[in-house]
């Protein structure tokens, strides 16, 4: 499990590191050996306990990519948003706190904006990429 | 002359899924029935002559992508995007009725628009839920 959480923040990491992290998403992802499934516009990659869910695609490139981690436990869950955000190749703008269980905000990767949002519900992690930055949410 | 401003709204892409994943999606814990996510969103703002003074030209673009639990609440999601379409009409309205006096101004005020169109945004869409729910 534990090796499990590192290979998925290894491949965080190596996504906020690329020049063009959505064009580089899948393949990355593809790496990652878990199950794969296809829903026309958008691509998962399921382990056993993790999902990375790419989309919607425009063209060749995922405009999101959603990270879901479900932890042995909430201590263990928010170690894991903590080696998320040390994983960012800069410090996002809101500047995230500590123990945060909720946050959206903006990266900037190769000059382009990012919009990250990382939720914390008990011991489930969900980490969000946003393509040009930070998405608008209309709830119904 | 150029057009004085546009909003550009991709044809809505739709998504059913299950509760456990509109949470994800919608980042939301609430009893919703889905929701709606902008994305691209981009405005881009250009400074023109007017006669003696200077105005703004603006063009916005979002692509709207709807996760729901059922295909008949996309209507009401639709209802969003018009009411965001007509607020935006309004907004950019204003913004393209001021005149500055000179080109700096013009292009400072814009560069301000284009850096908090995000919050604009964000604002436009609490109105919205305000207004419709």
């Amino acid at each position: 499990m534990i090796l499990a959480a590192l290979a998925l923040v290894q491949f965080f990491e190596r996504v906020v590191h690329q020049e063009q992290p959505f064009a580089a998403a899948t393949r990355l992802a593809e790496r990652l050996g878990a199950k794969a499934s296809d829903g026309g516009d958008w691509r998962r990659f399921e382990g056993e306990d993790f999902v990375v869910e790419l989309g919607p695609y425009f063209g060749r490139t995922p405009q999101k990519i959603v990270i879901v981690k479900r932890a042995a436990n909430p201590e263990l869950a928010a170690a894991y948003v903590q080696q998320i955000f040390a994983a960012l190749p800069a410090v996002p703008d809101p500047r995230p706190s500590l123990e945060v269980t909720s946050y959206r905000g903006t990266l900037v990767i190769g000059r382009r904006p990012v919009g990250l949002e990382v939720g914390r519900v008990d011991a489930t992690v969900t980490v969000t990429l946003v393509a040009g930055g930070p998405r608008i949410l209309v709830p119904l | 002359m150029a057009q004085e401003w546009s909003v550009e709204v991709a044809v809505p892409r739709q998504r059913i899924v299950k509760r456990d994943e509109l949470v994800i999606h919608c980042r939301n814990n609430r009893e919703i029935a889905g929701c709606t996510e902008l994305l691209g969103e981009m405005l881009r703002c250009d400074c023109r002559r007017a006669g003696e003074r200077w105005a703004i030209t603006a063009r916005a673009q979002f692509v709207p992508y709807m996760y729901v639990l059922r295909a008949d609440v996309a209507g009401h999601e639709q209802l969003h995007l018009d009411d965001l379409r007509d607020q935006l009409a309004s907004y950019f309205g204003d913004l393209t009725a001021r005149r500055y006096l000179d080109g700096e101004s013009c292009r400072s005020a814009a560069e301000f628009e284009m850096a908090v169109f995000s919050l604009r945004m964000d604002l436009l869409r609490k109105l919205s839920n305000l207004r419709l729910h």
